[in-house]
């Protein structure tokens, strides 16, 4: 038996007109993602996948096809951490509570609870920027997960950060979707960061933009980047993006 | 208890400890080239005098004019003439305030009235306030209405067009964020986009509250109004009877007054500025 679908995106295309020449972004895409999955959608610019994401996230429609979310939330998280400068750390996470419409008296132990989840337990006076990058998208994070999201969209979240701190918050992410059950729908062009957190890769190619293969990762949890396995996953996605350019060429 | 052991100071960087000897020195590293400069204009100023340029019932020494400016404080004349002319800044102000946040909020959201007022808008920031006087004269004849029509009419453009660029210039991605949050109309308005319009919006402040001083003074000096004495009045009535010590010491006052109400905005600015980590450029 499989678990229910927590998204379904059915012959979804989008044709951008605002160009001269009409672009298609993204051509008859489908996609089920089960409740409590990780997919990361793999690809090189101009697959599509950031498109498809604004679109399950309700910021762009579809030019045909249909998103079904199933009543799910869904929460985002963008390359930069896109935290409101002028509030404080707290600020930020009780914005996103006060627009999820949780009453007031709850903020003070959600604030803390969601900060010590994202391991800055002592962050919440700091404005944004006196944090770090690292510690910026933890915040992010929180306040994705203060809005209750069952769905979590990343959009190369962790594309800008050094190595390390990346490394960091691949356990940390990988740690709070298995603590919450969330669903994660996961954009990178990184084939070994695709490896290292998804149960399943979505192989997107460009002009148009398409899904064109998929490929499950059965490693075990908790994995790490230097594993052989998740190398020899990654270098399994990288011959399959190599193949999928060279039927497009 | 040490600062470090206060916990309502333990969030604070090391900078901000209160450290009276480190403030006492930036305090003087911000007054020095500011006092600096008064005291070399008072030099070139005694030093024009004692060539006899002008003869000195014109051009007084600096000396007289301080010791009129001292006869000032202790004239309660003056300090009616003060209160009037600082109500009449405020009042026009505070509507200037309401009205062009109003309007710059309206043409921000309506791109009818964009199309309609936006560069009327803009024009009406390079328009003499000056030159609406005969105009407002003949609406209002010689009255406090017309000094505030001007004044409005001075400060209201820079106050919108200081709130449509700072909403212009909302960054798309936390438009995109708070959308993503559920923020939408109203809510949206109220917690992201005029929050982040700010740091504009203060500095259209200053610029409107520029504007209305002027446009006071040249009210003050054009619309004369009997038993109300004021800055501009004043100013009047000391050329009129030749009073040059008297005169420039009003000039200070003018000039003081308008660098005073400017360093609360300029302060206003810093803050907002330094909360969102944007720093002062240095070159």
């Amino acid at each position: 038996m499989s678990p229910a679908p927590a998204l379904t995106v059915n012959e979804v295309s989008k044709v951008f007109t605002d160009t001269q020449v009409p672009t298609v972004a993204l051509k008859d895409a489908s996609l089920e993602v089960a409740e409590g999955e990780f997919i990361c959608l793999l690809g090189r610019s101009g697959c599509g996948k950031s498109t498809l994401l604004s679109m399950i996230a309700g910021l762009a429609s579809p030019t045909s096809g249909a998103i079904d979310t199933h009543g799910n939330r869904v929460g985002m998280m963008f390359q930069d951490a896109n935290l409101f400068p002028w509030l404080t750390v707290r600020g930020n996470i009780e914005l996103a509570l006060r627009l999820s419409g949780i009453p007031k008296p709850e903020w003070d132990g959600r604030v803390q609870d969601l900060l010590a989840m994202v391991e800055l337990p002592d962050a919440g006076q700091k404005r944004p920027h006196q944090l770090s990058g690292g510690m910026r998208q933890r915040v992010s994070l929180a306040r994705a997960l203060a809005q209750e999201c069952r769905i979590l969209l990343m959009d190369e979240p962790f594309a800008s950060l050094d190595a390390l701190t990346r490394d960091t918050l691949h356990e940390e992410i990988a740690r709070v979707w298995a603590q919450r059950g969330l669903t994660i729908v996961f954009v990178t062009h990184n084939v070994r960061e695709a490896a290292r957190l998804a149960d399943r890769v979505v192989i997107m190619s460009p002009s148009p933009g398409r899904i064109v293969d998929e490929v499950p990762i059965g490693l075990p949890r908790p994995r790490r980047l230097e594993q052989p396995e998740v190398a020899a996953a990654s270098g399994k996605l990288r011959e399959l993006l190599d193949h999928y350019d060279l039927k497009a060429a | 208890m040490k600062a470090k052991d206060d916990p309502a100071l333990a969030t604070l960087e090391p900078a901000d400890w209160p450290d009276s000897g480190r403030r006492r020195r930036s305090i003087w590293a911000a007054v020095w080239p500011g006092l600096s400069a008064i005291a070399l204009v008072l030099v070139i100023w005694e030093a024009v005098v004692l060539t006899g340029w002008k003869p000195e019932y014109v051009l007084p020494p600096p000396t007289t004019v301080l010791a009129e400016l001292g006869g000032f404080l202790l004239d309660s004349k003056f300090w009616l003439a003060v209160s009037i002319t600082l109500l009449r800044a405020l009042v026009g102000f505070s509507l200037a305030l309401a009205i062009g946040t109003g309007l710059g909020i309206a043409v921000s959201a309506s791109r009818v009235l964009r199309a309609a007022l936006g560069s009327l808008l803009t024009g009406m920031q390079t328009m003499p306030s000056i030159a609406w006087f005969p105009f407002a004269i003949l609406l209002f004849g010689l009255t406090e209405n017309a000094i505030g029509f001007v004044v409005v009419l001075g400060a209201a453009p820079s106050i919108a067009n200081g709130l449509i660029s700072g909403i212009d210039n909302v960054p798309p991605p936390l438009l995109r964020t708070a959308k993503v949050l559920g923020a939408r109309g109203l809510t949206l308005y109220r917690y992201v986009i005029l929050p982040s319009a700010l740091p504009t919006y203060v500095a259209g402040l200053k610029q409107g509250w520029a504007f209305a001083w002027r446009s006071l003074m040249a009210g003050e000096l054009l619309v004369i109004i009997a038993n109300r004495p004021s800055l501009g009045v004043q100013l009047q009535y000391f050329r009129e009877f030749a009073n040059a010590p008297a005169l420039i010491a009003m000039m200070i006052v003018i000039l003081v007054l308008g660098m005073a109400f400017d360093a609360v905005f300029s302060r206003l600015a810093a803050v907002v500025r330094r909360n969102r980590g944007l720093g002062e450029t240095r070159l």
